[in-house]
């Protein structure tokens, strides 16, 4: 199945996924976090909050793009959802594929690991000692992690734990199954 | 042609008449099922519900000056239900499998053969069914059977 | 030929409806309302009405490949009545499209598949020009003028 997932995903992505300037993305995103660090002042805990409040609207509006191009049906487990968020969700979005490890025992949470992030090419965050500390760059991942889940009901908390713009050694994106949304599930799915 | 169920509601609403056959997948064995099963009494309440409705649109949306628009069948990923409504109110209906594409050639003869030579004909048995009652009537359940059920 | 288009939002209310042809009854909007809550109701019923029979043996339909696949699996998929015929395609996010055509000829079943095909084109519309719309309101009436643009231009295509 593994195969099938990445040949798909590969061929979504050369043929049937419009393509942005990279710079310019980069560009535009960083803007977008340097505008609302002004905005707010330097206070970067509500710089991430904000973020992940943008990623959900992007998330839950992805969500059926992501649907109706690639023709993914419902995931069987969480284990599938892993599988199917990282090797096609990212690939065609993004044009990475996070590794997915660092599986809990009752398989209910993971981790997404990040070789590269488009989002935060040529980014260095600045010297005060408090950006190092508490701004997550690419916050706007979390969000649209949990927003197109949550639209195929399924909520999940999403947060980094560890960011190469803040020294650590590589980016870690953990995912929390916290419930199914059983009474938001439609009608007629057996 | 697999067929699951047929039913019977009358013009004030009421399920008179529900036979399941059960034993579709073993051509073996007697065919079984059930008649006028209690159990039954909520699906054909929502059976009764959802023809309704659908008829109701059917009108609404393609009923022209020189005639009326019918709802003939309606299907889901499992399974095809077949509609047919006399004049007189009465509703038939029979689930079947999806390969069977149109019933209403049977239900009209189950109508007008068995239920109007045998139930309407026979003075004995009661047409204006009060809420709560079926048809027991033998013949009628027999010939039903023999037409509708596994060959 | 394709009648109309209905969109229905998670919750059963109508945030969309096109006439593309002027086959049928055009109807008041009021109307419009109350047609697409029942369709949603029925289309859980629908499921519940399952024969059991069917519940113990079904074999799924070859479904057509390479495309969302239809989470619908046994909700209401399809009506027949004489003048017209409607078909149902829910996605994973349970968002309905309904659409209305003339009756169909032939094979019942694999006229379900083209309109599933239909549907899932305009799916994709839907996830083009409405989501990525950012004055779009999720689960709101739609009022994108390219969308009803593009639903247009689609239909005279087929």
């Amino acid at each position: 199945m593994n195969k099938g997932i990445k040949a798909s995903s590969d061929d979504i992505w050369k043929n049937r996924v419009d393509k942005v300037n990279a710079e310019l993305f980069t560009l535009t995103y960083g803007s977008v976090v340097a505008q609302l660090v002004r905005d707010f002042k330097n206070d970067y805990q509500k710089v991430n909050q904000q973020l992940e409040k943008m990623g959900y609207n992007i998330g839950i509006r992805l969500v059926e793009d992501f649907l109706a191009k690639t023709g993914t049906g419902r995931c069987q487990s969480f284990k599938d959802t892993a599988e199917v968020v990282s090797k096609v969700g990212f690939k065609v979005f993004l044009n990475v594929t996070p590794q997915v490890t660092n599986w809990t025992s009752d398989g209910k949470t993971f981790s997404l690991i990040l070789d590269e992030n488009p989002l935060a090419e040529f980014v260095e965050l600045p010297d005060d000692e408090r950006a190092k500390k508490e701004l997550w760059y690419s916050n706007v991942l979390t969000g649209v992690l949990k927003g197109a889940l949550e639209m195929v009901q399924l909520e999940v908390d999403v947060n980094f734990v560890s960011d190469v713009l803040r020294g650590d050694d590589r980016t870690e994106l953990r995912l929390q199954l916290i419930r199914f949304l059983k009474d938001e599930m439609p009608a007629g799915e057996d | 042609m697999t067929i699951f169920s047929f039913w019977i509601f009358d013009r004030h609403c009421n399920c008179i008449y529900s036979r399941e056959w059960t034993q579709v997948l073993n051509p073996a064995t007697e065919s079984s099922g059930t008649i006028n099963a209690k159990a039954n009494e909520d699906n054909a309440k929502l059976l009764f519900g959802v023809l309704f409705s659908l008829r109701n649109i059917a009108r609404k949306v393609g009923d022209t000056p020189e005639q009326e628009n019918t709802l003939n069948s309606f299907a889901t990923a499992k399974y095809r239900a077949h509609f047919y409504e006399s004049p007189s109110g009465l509703r038939l209906c029979i689930l079947s499998d999806l390969e069977t594409q149109n019933l209403q050639t049977q239900l009209r003869d189950v109508y007008s053969n068995i239920y109007v030579e045998h139930i309407v004909k026979n003075p004995l048995s009661p047409v204006d069914f009060k809420p709560g009652s079926k048809i027991t009537n033998q013949r009628f359940i027999r010939l039903v059977d023999r037409y509708l059920g596994p060959q | 030929m394709i009648q109309s288009l209905f969109i229905l939002n998670r919750s059963g209310g109508l945030i969309y409806q096109h006439d593309l042809n002027d086959g049928l009854n055009k109807l008041s909007a009021n109307e419009h309302l109350i047609l697409a809550g029942t369709i949603h109701g029925v289309f859980a019923i629908a499921s519940k009405l399952t024969p059991t029979a069917v519940k113990v043996s079904a074999q799924p339909r070859a479904q057509s490949q390479g495309s969302a696949v239809n989470g619908n699996t046994s909700g209401l998929k399809s009506i027949e009545t004489d003048k017209f015929s409607m078909y149902i395609f829910q996605t994973l996010t349970g968002v309905k499209f309904l659409l209305v055509t003339d009756p169909a000829q032939g094979d019942l079943n694999s006229g379900c598949d083209t309109a599933e095909n239909v549907l899932r084109k305009i799916y994709a519309l839907y996830a083009d020009y409405v989501m990525k719309n950012p004055f779009y309101e999720i689960d709101m009436p739609i009022r994108v003028d390219l969308f009803d643009r593009k639903i247009a231009e689609l239909v005279k295509a087929l």
